[in-house]
Parts: C-alpha cells; structure tokens; sequence
C-alpha cells in the first residue's frame, strides 16, 4: 500500500508539474463561472438552473474526462519514453502496484477537481433568486421524483394467436417466416396500445416501489403526439385508481402535444397502495386521435429525497465514470507508446460514447454468411452495450431521481467489471513489456 | 546545390508569395461581391463571440456540430426551451452560420410561442425572434438577403396571417409600439428625417438644451422613451409641447425608429411613396420594409424572387386588411380593406414581371390578385373600378377570365361561392359586415359604411338564393301497416 | 560463505526482434559468467558491445532471448531479488520535479522501509553525497554531477547486497571520479557486491577484482584484473632513490651479463589523475572559500559491513 501511495504520489505530481492541472483548472473555471454568464435561459430561474447543471457541469466532467484519459494514456506511456520506469521498475514494486498507483493518483486529482467543480457549481445556482422568486418554485426545485414506469404488457401470447389467426386467413404471405411476422405483430400491437383514439382510453398498470405517505404529492409525466397539424392543446381525462377501485382520483386536463406535461396528484387517496392503474380518456372535442410515446409515454413520479442527495448521486456516477476512462487510459498506456496509446483511448472513449446507438438489428436472413458478418458487431454491441452514459446531468437538472440501476451499472459493470478488466490487461502488459526496449 | 541555385528558388518563391497576395485582394473582392465571403472581420463583436471565435479557432466547429446535433435530439423530444439556449451558443460560435439564425428565431416565434396559453407570453416570445434576427442576426451577418426574408416572413405570416389565434393580439402589441413612434397611419417622414441624428445636434439648439436642463434638474430624464407618451397626454402649456419639446420628442422617436427598430425613415417614405399610402402600424408594411432591404441584397435569382413575391404578398394582404382603426383605450382594433392599394399592389406585379419575365406562378398569382380584388371592389359598391379591372383582367389574361362579361364573373365568382356558405358561416359574415358598417357610420367614413352594408345585403340575397333553388325536402316515409297484419304475415311464413 | 555466487549468468543471450518479430540485433550472445559475494566485478567494452544490455538483464528490465540468468539466487524479475539489488543508472532517470530529500523519499517508500529508518538513511545519505545543503532543491535544476550523486543516493537507499553501477563516473570530475572509486572499494570492504560498466579502463582498473570484456556482444576476456594486466616476460625492478652514476653502471652491468640483454632505465610517473587531485588540493587548502558541491564526507553508517546474514525480505 505504501507503494502504491507513493506511485501514486508521484503521479499527482507529474499531473501538477506537467501545468496540465492549470490548464485544466482554467478551462474548467471557464466551464463553470464563464459558461453560467452566456446563459440565456428561457427567462425563467428554473430553465437557468436546469440548463446551467446540464451544460456547465456537462462540459467540466466532458473535459475532464478527456483529460483522465490523456493524463492516462500518457502517465505510464511518457515514463517507459522518458526511461524513469527503468529506475522504478528495478525497485521491488509489482507492476499491478505501478497501474494501480498510476490510476489511483490521476482519480485522486479527478475526484479533488470534479468535487470542486461540483461545489463551485452547487454555490453558483442561483437558488435563492428562486426562493426570493417564489416559495412554490424553491420548494419544486428541491422536490426529486423517482420516475416509475408502467408494468410492460405482456403481448407475446396476443401476438402468437394473432399470428394463427391471420396465418389461417392467409393475410400473411407464404414467403414470410413466423418469426418475421410476429415481430411486425408485436409492433403493431405496441402501436395500438399506444393509440388512444377520440372517446377511446388507455389504462397503464403500474407498481410502486413504496406505499406512499398521504401528505405526499405525486406526479403524472406524459408525453403525446396528435393526429392534428399545429401544436394545439388537446382535451382529456385522467383517472388514477387501483385494479379493485378504478376511479379514486380524476382531472380533465388540456395538454399541448409533443412536450412533457405533469400533473400534481396528491396522494392522500392513493396512500397504502402499491398497484394502481392510470387512465387516460380522450375526450378531445376536436376529435384528434393521440399516440403516447412508447418508451416514455407516460410515467407515475413519486417523491424520493432531496436536490442535495441527487445531485451527490450524479456526481458519484461521473466520478465512477471517470475512474473507467482513467483505466482506459492507463492500460492503453500500458500497452502502446503516447501517440499512439492517446489515440487509441480517444477512439475507445469515442466508441464508448457511441454506444447507447450501437444497435444492431439486421432482418437478414441466417445464413453462415451473414452470421460470419454480424458476429463481431454483435460482440462488439455486447461488449459496448454497458458503456453508455445514463443521463444523470440531466435527469438532475429536471428533478428526477439518478436511477439506483444506472448507479449499479456504473459501479457494477463499468467501474469494477471493465475497470478490473482493463487493470488485469494493462498489468498483464507491462509484466511482459521489457521496460528498457532500445529504439532499432 | 549551388548557391545560384538557392537564390534562383528563393527569387521563385518570393515571385510566388508575392503573385499570390496581389490574388488575394481581387479574390476576397469577388468573394464579397458574390456574397460567399466569410473572411471579412466580425466589427463590433461582444466579448464572448469575439472569445468564441478567436480563442476557440477550428474547435467552435466542433462544438457548434455537437450541439447542433443535440438540438436535433431535443426538438425531437419537444425540449424547445432548452433549444433556445443552445442555438444561442451555436450562434455565438459561428455568427455567419445564417441557417441557425433563421432557425433559431422559426424557433422562438414559432414552436415555442405556440406552447404557452396567455397571449401576452407567446407575444414576448414571436417579439424575442424578431429582434433576434433584426439585432442580432444582422448585426453579424449585414446586408444578408435571407435574414431580410426571414424577419419580413416573421412580419408578413406570423403577425400578419391568422395561422396563430393570437395573431390579433400581436397585431395590436405591434400597432401599440408603433403609435409611439408617430400619431396616426403614416409616419411624418418629414419630421423624421430631419430630427437631429445625434445628442450633440440635439444640444446644438440653444432652446432645446435649456429644455434638457430644466427636465434633468426635474429628475426627468429627457432621454427616456417614456417623454413620447407624456408629450401626448401633457397639457398645452407643458414645456414638452413647446416647440423645443418637440424637437425632443422627434429625436427621441427617430432614435427609436433607428436603433431599436432597425428602420430608415428615409427608406420608409420611399416605399411608402412607391407602395403607398400604407399604415405602418400593421405589419405588412414592415413585411413589405424587410422585403425590399433583401432585394436590395439578393444576388441569387432565388432570393430576388422570395423577395419581390413577399412584397407583391404583402401589398395584397394591405388591400385586403391594410386599413386600420384602431383605439387601444376602447379596445377597438378593427382592419379593413384599403381598396386604393389595387393599382399598387398590380404595379409590384409588373414590376416583378418585367424583371422575371414570364415566370408562370407570379402571371397566376397576378391573374388571381385581380379577380380577388374585382370582387372586393363589387362587394364595396365600386362597380366602376370593378367593371374596369375586369376589362384589365380579360385583356390582360383572356385563358385566366373564361367569364364573358362582367355579370357572369360576379356570379360565378361571387355568389356562387356565397351560395356554398353554411347557414351559421352566412350569418357570421352578415353580423360582422353589419357591425363593421354601423361602426364606420359613427366613425365617420360613409363609404365604407355603405361597402359593408353592400356586403352583408350580397351575403343575406345569396343565401336566400340559395333556399329558393334547393331541391325540395323528401317526403316523410309511408307509415308501416299495423301489427296485426304484420303478425299474421309472419305465422304464416313459418306455417303456410 | 564468500564464495555464494550472487550473479549467474550461463549462455545468456539476447535478440532485438523488429516489429514483424524478426531477430534484428543479436546484442548478447552466449555470455556466461558468475559474480561473487563481496567482488567488485567490471563489465569492459566500447559503445555497443553489449554492456547495457547485460545490465538491463541482470535488472529484469529485459528479458533473456537464450540462457540462464539468476540475481542473489532468483529470477532477476522477482521483487524479492530487487529488493537487495542497487541500481545507478547510467543516465540521470530521476523525476526532475521531486526535490533531491523527495527523490529518496520516493524510493524509500518503494522498498517499504519504516518511516523513521527512511528519514535517518535519508540524512545519512545526503550527508555521504555532500548534497545536504541542496536537499530541498528540485532534481531537475542539478547538474549532472549532482544528479549522479542522488542516483547513487538511491541506489544504496536500502542497504543493497548487490549494487548495480553503470557507467559509474561518467559525468563526474576527477574529484568526483576519486570519490565514486573510493567509495566503491569501501563498499566492498562492507561486504557488499559490485558489478559496474565502463569503458574508461583506468576507473576498472583501480576498484575491480575482476573483468570482463565484451565486444559485439560475445565475451573476448575475462579473468581476475591483476592476471589479466600483468605481463609475465617483463620485470619491473623498483629502486628506493635516485642513485649515483657509478653505483648506476655496476647494477646495469650485472643485469646485462646475467640476462645478456640491454634493460631499459626510466623514472616512475605520477598519473595525472593523482597530480590533478594533489593539485586541487592544495588550492583548496591556500583559498578557504569552498566550491559549490561540498565534499563528501565518510561512507553512510547505515551501510551495513555485516549483511551476510541479512535475510532476504
């Protein structure tokens, strides 16, 4: 352990002295003292502070993850080219201790930098201009639902017996395979689910995750798109009950279409319950026909803690992030020499950004072929499918609760799977590497 | 390599260097002439797009490309605040991408005013895209034809159309800040122009200073915008009457008119002269301004036409709501036709025909125009001028008017489509004409008076027209035969 | 127990492969040789002969392509053997931003030794050095005299058993040649092992017991230094002072008829190393005004002279 203090010690210090801290610090006051000054908003506090957490807090940790991995990449890299590994390494340190150590110290400057950026930001919002504002409007920033989707709607059975159906109605042509037709089914029921014609409703199931107290005040969150030109408010009704009661609480609501609507619902009536069903009735005058998003069409928000706890939530999930690129970095250090171990983390971290798009969903036939093709990009979806970021900036900056399963896959698959990962190969590289490879 | 050799090549390249800058020149000329010039040096930047643009180099590309592509992701999702905000920083990191200003402002006027209820919020919203092209866009892009058309298009459609239910209410704001700025339709261009352009020429006058003198030891301001309004409500003996007051008054319009509304008076009374009369509180008039300022600009054909068929468009719509009455305290807004344009608005026509010669919409749009204001001239009692613009009509466009007299064209034109009018439509039209009529009897203009009474007397004969050539109703169904008989029927179909 | 061989090397070779692994450089072919407890053992050969890279073997920084190679016992990877070892590297590869007290802090740490032990060594070292008064200086503001000085600083920071010199007084004054010598054969006389690399043949010559020279990477000679050097068919014949002209041609005469061949005469000549240094000190004596480094003082005491039975950690 005293080694690896000490490595790491060292590291803080090459950091320090290579002015790269400066400069980092520099941009990152640029980020979050100068960024807040060019915003404009939307002329409400409350836009200000969402855009301020999004964009300064965004673009401080998007620096400051480029720079864990350049401070990375080059940490190990720049000390096998400038030959102090030669003297490091005929001490008795294992090479698992030079990664680790390596590591250890760039995350001891990413964690001081991210927490003062962190700080300074918290300090900068201008939250008492909020509660000068209004005392409603300081109570709703401080407010943080945890957002709860409805129960997904098991439509495989429907689909298979649709699929009989029409197979023995002959709508289906011969040259269409069962399992082409019954996802095109599938989509089509998700579709109608989703379609909520004029005098029609919707019912969503959904279980809550807690009993909710009666002082509480909950959220309905929806989002419709119509079947009419403009962006004119439509007409409707929501009732929220449970499977045994249907009607507990209702309100008619005119919500413009295509943006986020919520609707306060106090929870009095609704305490002690877990399942509850939402309703949504269509009672449009005009007669427009609504289509709720699938993914997030609509979802029930309950309260669940504090701006404060959130936020510290967000900053742990970017700082576990962080300790990712850093061992990206490292290991790329570890294996390649600078130029070429920062290009090659540039392009992984790249990549890894990418992936929440990396989706993959060939309707080709099987054939050997084919699988020869897609096999690789299939295993380089699975490996990249972890690594997306969830977005907790923002989830943050709109009051929703960091999801705890976004804070496990980031400690849980990023951090300790990939991080251990990649410190296994990074040390399994240098154990190999011989340290004082003359240049031929 | 000999020495004569490296003095030969250097000589080449200073030849070389040297031949190159004297292309420079010429080339950035070209560049400028042809309007594809983004080297010439932003003036008068604020600090932080100076910042954005020297300090960030080749990176503001970048950055502007990322959140560029994130505003695609958040229009998507509907997020048109948080829109607003990144189109503010992509504007400020590449001020010459014109796209973004006129993206940016569709925006705010657009989709976002749309999203709010109360009519003053989606105001501030249509307004903040207006002066987002018109202090901002072209500050950094001057003389740029497509932000001309896109502030013009914001004045022509936005506020002067009815695709937004509170496009009245715009009307009225934009009408109310007008009257700031001159008493009635017409500003006194006169007065304008030869108010006294700066403070300095102001002071030059001995009156007038001592008027500033004794206003600022009152703690009044006698720069603020806010004397205009005193002056009009202030009693006869107060010194903002006299006629040093009103030099104040017309230089403090005529800084209003320039800097913050961007306008030339001098311009203005030429297209008021060319278009003219137009009332300059409706915004067809600054369609028309912003219009003209873009053909004035425009290089590419493309651009040259939006802008004449905005000003032909906007010409039109005057003729058809271009005249206003309008008293803010009674809350009286009330837009009617101002049947003088015609001959203007044919004039633009064959303006922008005689340059684009033969292009076959702008002969429709024009052939159309005509027949549209026939009518109007008809249901204003103006037989004469209508009678008159039809013998145009048939010279001009005999395909376009297949109607062979003048009878048959109100017929078929006019009453016909009355006739297709649903009862509650017709009774609208009546009650508004009336209104209107009873309104302009009161108010002083017998003519029009009488083109509204004209209107709802065509409106009410054509629908009884209407009743009296309408198939008569079906007769009611036979009764059926009685129960019994039906019943006996029926036992005897089971059992015969 | 001083026959414990400390270093054996048998038929050690090593291959530089290019990218495409094909074998590009044999830079070390087929050398054997063992190093003994207390020895102070040269490795001889000009620029390329394969000096450095015998070293960097022996330091597990490069790996054998051929051959066996054990340090104090062990593979030379294994920490437990670098835990014993020394090693001066040939150039300076300090941290320039650490000050001279952190550098050996630093690598204290790496040998894990107590912090109170770490402090006294520290202080003991600087002292030995001469560099006490610079130990706040940053290492990157040395000259390279000084900076040979930290490294060897941290070579002996934890008391090695073998110590490692590559190319030991290059960019060293005389004085600072004489000191690194005189402290290699203290070092020795503690018991401690010694294998160094020079081509300056004088330097081996005055502190080793034995050599080996290489060149093109194969061992040419190797043997203890007096068998090597000394010429077996000439005598050298001493005589205490300068002797009169007639005493002068009895001996002659008596040489010549007992070898019936002509010897030489000459005087003995000091060396100039040993003139320079009478020299400099004596001008240090006449000005009392001290140069810039200060003189080193006695060997440090933690230095341990009986470390024979020192278990390996």
């Amino acid at each position: 352990m005293r080694r690896i203090l000490a490595i790491a010690n060292i590291a803080i210090h090459s950091a320090v002295r290579s002015r790269m801290v400066v400069c980092l610090i520099a941009l990152l006051a640029i980020a979050v003292i100068g960024l807040p000054l060019t915003i404009k908003g939307d002329g409400t506090i409350e836009g200000q502070l969402r855009i301020t957490i999004t964009y300064s807090l965004g673009a401080a940790f998007a620096l400051l993850a480029l720079a864990s991995l350049w401070a990375g990449a080059l940490s190990i890299a720049r000390e096998i080219e400038d030959k102090q590994i030669q003297l490091l390494a005929t001490k008795p340190v294992r090479r698992a201790e030079i990664w680790i150590g390596k590591w250890l110290g760039l995350m001891i400057v990413n964690t001081a930098l991210l927490l003062a950026v962190a700080i300074a930001t918290g300090l900068l919002l201008p939250r008492e201009k909020l509660a000068a504002q209004t005392k409603e409007g300081a109570a709703a920033w401080n407010a943080v639902h945890r957002s709860i989707a409805p129960l997904n709607e098991d439509r495989a059975d429907e689909a298979r017996t649709q699929l009989a159906q029409r197979r023995a109605a002959g709508q289906i042509p011969e040259n269409v395979d069962d399992s082409t037709a019954l996802r095109a089914i599938q989509q089509e029921l998700i579709v109608r689910a989703a379609t909520v014609a004029p005098g029609q409703q919707r019912t969503w199931q959904i279980q809550l995750p807690r009993v909710l107290q009666p002082d509480e005040t909950i959220r309905l969150r929806f989002r419709y798109s119509t079947s009419a030109m403009g962006l004119d408010a439509v007409r409707g009704r929501w009732i929220i009950g449970t499977p045994a009661q249907p009607v507990i609480w209702q309100a008619s609501s005119e919500n413009t279409p295509e943006i986020y609507q919520s609707i306060a619902v106090p929870a009095k009536a609704l305490a002690n319950e877990r399942d509850l069903t939402v309703t949504f009735v269509n009672e449009d005058p005009a007669g427009t026909t609504l289509v709720f998003n699938p993914q997030d069409g609509l979802r029930l928000l309950i309260p669940a803690g504090t701006f404060l706890a959130n936020y510290t939530r967000a900053i742990v999930l970017l700082l576990l992030r962080l300790g990712f690129l850093t061992a990206l970095g490292v290991t790329a250090g570890a294996i390649f020499s600078s130029p070429v171990a920062l290009f090659v983390a540039l392009a992984l971290m790249f990549i890894s950004y990418t992936a929440d798009y990396a989706t993959l969903d060939y309707d080709t036939p099987q054939s050997r072929i084919t699988t020869l093709i897609t096999a690789p990009s299939r295993l380089i979806q699975m490996a990249l499918s972890p690594l997306g970021t969830p977005p907790a900036l923002e989830a943050v900056a709109s009051g929703l609760q960091v999801e705890t399963a976004w804070l496990l896959r980031i400690a849980g698959i990023q951090f300790l799977l990939y991080g251990g990962a990649l410190a296994a190969l990074g040390t399994r590289m240098l154990n190999r590497r011989e340290l004082a490879m003359p240049a031929i | 390599m000999n020495r004569w050799t490296t003095i030969l090549l250097i000589a080449l390249f200073l030849a070389g260097l040297f031949g190159a800058a004297r292309l420079n020149e010429p080339l950035r000329e070209a560049r400028r002439e042809y309007g594809i010039s983004q080297a010439d040096p932003l003036v008068n930047a604020p600090p932080l797009v100076v910042f954005s643009t020297v300090a960030l180099g080749g990176f503001r590309g970048i950055i502007a490309d990322i959140l560029w592509v994130r505003s695609a992701r958040l229009q998507e999702e509907g997020r048109y605040f948080e829109l607003v905000q990144l189109a503010d920083w992509i504007t400020k990191l590449e001020p010459r991408f014109t796209s973004v200003w006129a993206y940016h402002a569709w925006n705010l006027s657009y989709n976002i005013s749309v999203l709010l209820k109360r009519p003053e919020e989606r105001w501030r919203w249509v307004r903040s895209g207006i002066s987002l092209l018109r202090d901002e866009g072209l500050r950094y892009n001057p003389g740029n034809a497509r932000l001309f058309y896109e502030l013009g298009w914001l004045f022509q459609h936005k506020l002067g159309g009815n695709s937004d239910t509170a496009a009245d209410f715009y009307r009225r704001q934009w009408a109310a800040e007008m009257a700031e700025l001159w008493d009635g339709p017409t500003p006194d261009f006169d007065t304008l122009i030869k108010a006294p352009q700066n403070t300095h020429a102001l002071l030059a006058q001995p009156d007038v200073a001592a008027l500033i003198a004794q206003l600022q030891s009152a703690n009044r301001d006698p720069y603020s915008p806010a004397r205009i309004a005193e002056a009009r409500v202030a009693a006869p003996d107060d010194p903002l009457r006299s006629p040093a007051g009103q030099q104040l008054i017309a230089f403090l319009r005529l800084r209003a008119l320039r800097d913050t509304y961007k306008l030339d008076p001098a311009v203005m009374r030429e297209l008021d002269s060319r278009y003219g009369p137009l009332d300059w509180r409706l915004p067809q008039a600054h369609a028309i301004y912003w219009a003209h300022q873009s053909q004035l600009v425009a290089t590419h054909e493309f651009d040259q036409i939006s802008a004449d068929r905005m000003i032909f468009q906007s010409l039109g719509d005057a003729f058809r709501q271009g005249s206003l009455y309008t008293d803010p305290k009674r809350g009286i807004f009330i837009q009617s036709p101002n049947p003088a344009l015609a001959p203007r608005v044919l004039a633009a026509y064959d303006d922008t025909l005689k340059r684009f010669a033969g292009t076959e919409s702008i002969l429709e749009a024009k052939a159309h125009f005509m027949r549209e204001a026939i009518i109007v001239y008809y249901t204003f009692n103006q037989l004469d001028a209508a009678r008159n613009l039809f013998q145009q009509l048939r010279t001009q466009f005999p395909a376009l008017a297949p109607e062979p007299d003048f009878e048959t064209f109100v017929r078929e034109e006019f009453l016909a489509r009355q006739q297709s009018i649903p009862p509650d439509t017709a009774l609208a039209i009546i009650n508004g004409a009336l209104v209107q009529s009873a309104f302009w009897k009161v108010n002083g203009d017998p003519a029009r008076a009488e083109g509204y009474d004209h209107l709802a007397q065509l409106t009410w004969t054509a629908y009884h027209e209407r009743l009296k050539t309408q198939p008569p109703p079906p007769p009611p169904p036979p009764p059926l035969p009685s129960l019994d008989t039906l019943r006996q029927q029926a036992a005897k179909e089971v059992a015969p | 127990m001083s026959e414990e061989a400390i270093i054996q090397a048998d038929g050690l070779t090593k291959h530089f492969r290019d990218f495409w692994r094909r074998p590009k450089v044999a830079a070390v072919q087929e050398v054997s040789f063992e190093v003994k407890r207390g020895e102070v053992f040269g490795l001889l050969g000009p620029n390329g002969s394969g000096k450095s890279t015998t070293i960097k073997m022996l330091l597990g920084l490069l790996h054998p392509t051929r051959g066996t190679l054990r340090v104090l016992g062990r593979d030379p990877r294994d920490v437990r053997a670098k835990s014993r070892v020394g090693y001066l590297p040939e150039e300076s590869y300090l941290y320039p931003y650490l000050t001279a007290e952190e550098t050996l802090e630093f690598y204290g740490k790496l040998f894990d030794i107590a912090p109170a032990e770490r402090r006294t060594r520290i202080a003991q070292l600087l002292e030995m050095i001469g560099l006490s008064h610079a130990r706040r200086r940053t290492v990157g503001e040395f000259s390279k005299g000084m900076m040979r000085r930290i490294g060897l600083a941290q070579a002996l920071i934890n008391d090695p058993d073998l110590i490692i010199l590559d190319e030991p007084t290059s960019g060293l004054d005389p004085i600072g040649c004489r000191q690194m010598k005189d402290l290699i054969v203290t070092l020795a006389k503690r018991g401690k092992t010694i294998l160094l690399s020079s081509h300056l043949l004088a330097d081996v010559e005055d502190v080793c017991d034995r050599v080996m020279i290489l060149y093109n990477g194969k061992v040419q000679a190797s043997g203890p230094i007096q068998d090597l050097l000394e010429v077996r068919t000439r005598t050298r014949v001493w005589l205490p002072s300068e002797l009169d002209a007639a005493t002068m041609r009895r001996v002659l005469d008596a040489v010549r008829s007992a070898l019936g061949a002509e010897p030489e005469l000459d005087h003995p000549r000091k060396d100039l190393e040993q003139f320079f240094l009478e020299v400099v000190e004596r001008a240090r004596r006449e000005t009392t005004e001290a140069s810039g480094v200060g003189v080193a003082s006695a060997v440090a005491p933690f230095l341990s002279a009986t470390d024979t039975t020192k278990p390996a950690p």
